[in-house]
C-alpha cells in the first residue's frame, strides 16, 4: 500500500475509494494512514478531509473531528456527510439545539432522506420528545419503508411505550429485513432485557462485542447486563423483575415485618431482624452501583 | 393534521422548550418515602414543569392533597386503631410511608415513558438534592400541621 501511495500521480478517486472502503469496514488505523498519505498528495480534497474527520469521530476524538469538519464545511457548505456528522458531533457534545438546527436544515434540503428522519428522531428520543420522535420515524418509513434507522427508532419507541418485542411491528420488520445489522441485535437485546430476560440479552450483547470489540457502547451495555445478571444481586430479584413496584412491596413488607416482630418475637431475635433489614436496605441501594463500577 | 413543515419546527433551545431530562425515579421514591404524597407530588410537578406539561399534570397536586388530608382525617378519627394494636405506636409512620409509596407508584405510572426513555438512553437527571430536601421538609411540615389540626 505504501509503495502504491508514494507513487506520484495516483488518481485521487482511487485513494478516496480505498479510504472509504476501509472506513466502511471499520479498519480505522489503516484508513487513517491512507487518508493521511492521500492528503499529502491532494491537500485540497474535501472528501479526504471529511474522511479524516469521520475517523477522528469514530475513534472518540470529537474535538479534532469538529475542527476538521469546520474546515470541510467552510469549503463545501452543502457536503451531506459532513453535515450529518456535524449533527452527531454536536449531539455528542450536548449542543442539542445546534444539532437540531443542522438536522432541520438537512431535512429541508433532503426532504426524502430517511437517514435524516432517523437521525433527527433519535435526537428527539434522547431529549424526551417521544411523540415527535415517533412522527419522524413514521415519516422516514413513509419514504423508505424498510429503512434500518427508522425501524430501530420505531422499535425503541415501542420498548419505551411498553410494547413487548413480539408486539413490536418495527422490531419484527427490522429483524426480518436487516438481520445482519448491529442495531437489530441491539434492539432485540433491549427488548429482551425490558421483558426481564436479562440473560438472553447478555448472550446477544456478548456476541455483538465479539464482532465489535472496539465499540465502547456495546462494551458498556455488556458491562451493564453483566452487573444485572450477577449472582450477588439475587436477593434483589423482586426489584429487578418488577422494578419500582417490587421495591415498594419489599419496603412495605420489610418495615411491617420488623414492626410486627418487635411485638411478637423475643427482643434479641427482633433486634437481629431489624439489623438484617437495615443491612438489606443499605445493600440494595449501594451494591448494584458498586458492582457496575467494578465489573 | 400535522404537515411536513410542522415536523421541522425546532423543539429544543427555545425559551419554552421542555427540559431534556427530569428528576429520577429514585429521587421520587426516596422523597415520597420520607415526605409522603405531598413531597412526592412536589417532585412530580417539578418534573411536569420541566417537561412543559403542567397543564396536563396539575391534578397530581390535587390528588396528593386528597390522599394526605382524607386518610389523616380518617386516622385521627380512630380509623387506625387496628393497625396501632398490631404494630404499636409506629403504625402512623408506616401508614404515611405506605401512602407516600403508593402515590409514587401512581406518579411513576403517569410519567413512565419519560423514566423509561431516560433509563434506556442512560440520560443523566439534573441534580436533585436541593429540591428533594425542600420537598421532604415541606411535606413533613404540612403533615405535622394536619396532624395537629385533626388531633
Amino acid at each position: 500500500m505504501k509503495s502504491d501511495l508514494e507513487g506520484t500521480g495516483r488518481d485521487l478517486s482511487i485513494i478516496e475509494h480505498e479510504a472509504r472502503a476501509l472506513v466502511e469496514r471499520r479498519r480505522y488505523p489503516q484508513a487513517r494512514l491512507t487518508v493521511a498519505r492521500g492528503l499529502k498528495e491532494f491537500p485540497a480534497s474535501v472528501e479526504l478531509q471529511y474522511l479524516a474527520a469521520f475517523i477522528d469521530y469514530a475513534q472518540d476524538q470529537p474535538d479534532t473531528a469538529l475542527q476538521g469538519l469546520k474546515a470541510v464545511l467552510a469549503q463545501a457548505p452543502h457536503h451531506y456527510g459532513a453535515r450529518t456528522l456535524s449533527a452527531h458531533l454536536l449531539e455528542d457534545t450536548h449542543q442539542l439545539a445546534e444539532a437540531e438546527s443542522v438536522w432541520i436544515d438537512l431535512l429541508r434540503d433532503y426532504p426524502q432522506s430517511a437517514d435524516c428522519y432517523a437521525g433527527y428522531g433519535e435526537l428527539m428520543l434522547k431529549t424526551l420528545n417521544l411523540d415527535k420522535a415517533g412522527r419522524l420515524a413514521q415519516e422516514g418509513l413513509r419514504h423508505s419503508p424498510d429503512h434500518a434507522g427508522c425501524l430501530y427508532l420505531g422499535a425503541m419507541i415501542d420498548v419505551i411505550r411498553n410494547r413487548p418485542g413480539a408486539q413490536s411491528e418495527h422490531l419484527q420488520r427490522m429483524l426480518h429485513e436487516h438481520p445482519e445489522q448491529v442495531r437489530s441485535a441491539i434492539a432485540l437485546a433491549v427488548a429482551l432485557s425490558e421483558q426481564g430476560n436479562e440473560r438472553g440479552a447478555l448472550r446477544i450483547a456478548q456476541e455483538l462485542l465479539r464482532h465489535q470489540p472496539d465499540s465502547p457502547h456495546v462494551l458498556a451495555y455488556v458491562r451493564e447486563l453483566k452487573a444485572r445478571t450477577h449472582w450477588s444481586l439475587l436477593p434483589l430479584y423482586p426489584m429487578q423483575r418488577w422494578g419500582w413496584t417490587g421495591a415498594i412491596v419489599v419496603t412495605l413488607v420489610g418495615i411491617t415485618a420488623v414492626r410486627f416482630s418487635e411485638r411478637t418475637l423475643p427482643p434479641g431475635l427482633a433486634e437481629l431482624l431489624a439489623w438484617l433489614w437495615i443491612a438489606y436496605v443499605i445493600y440494595s441501594w449501594t451494591w448494584p452501583r458498586l458492582l457496575r463500577r467494578w465489573l | 393534521m400535522e404537515t411536513h413543515d410542522d415536523l421541522l419546527q425546532p423543539t429544543l433551545g427555545r425559551h419554552d422548550s421542555p427540559a431534556t431530562s427530569i428528576h429520577s425515579a429514585r429521587t421520587g421514591y426516596v422523597v415520597s418515602f420520607f415526605g409522603g404524597p405531598l413531597a412526592g407530588a412536589t417532585i412530580a410537578l417539578v418534573n411536569a414543569y420541566r417537561l412543559k406539561r403542567l397543564r396536563v399534570d396539575w391534578p397530581l397536586g390535587v390528588l396528593a392533597a386528597a390522599v394526605t388530608v382524607f386518610p389523616m382525617w380518617w386516622w385521627f378519627r380512630g380509623g387506625g386503631r387496628w393497625l396501632i394494636a398490631q404494630l404499636g405506636p409506629g403504625a402512623q409512620g408506616l401508614f404515611m410511608r405506605a401512602l407516600g409509596l403508593g402515590f409514587f407508584a401512581l406518579v411513576y405510572a403517569w410519567h413512565r415513558q419519560y423514566y423509561r426513555n431516560m433509563a434506556l438512553f442512560g440520560l443523566n437527571p439534573p441534580s436533585s438534592w436541593a429540591v428533594a430536601v425542600a420537598a421532604v421538609i415541606a411535606g413533613l411540615g404540612v403533615t405535622y400541621v394536619l396532624g395537629v389540626v385533626f388531633s
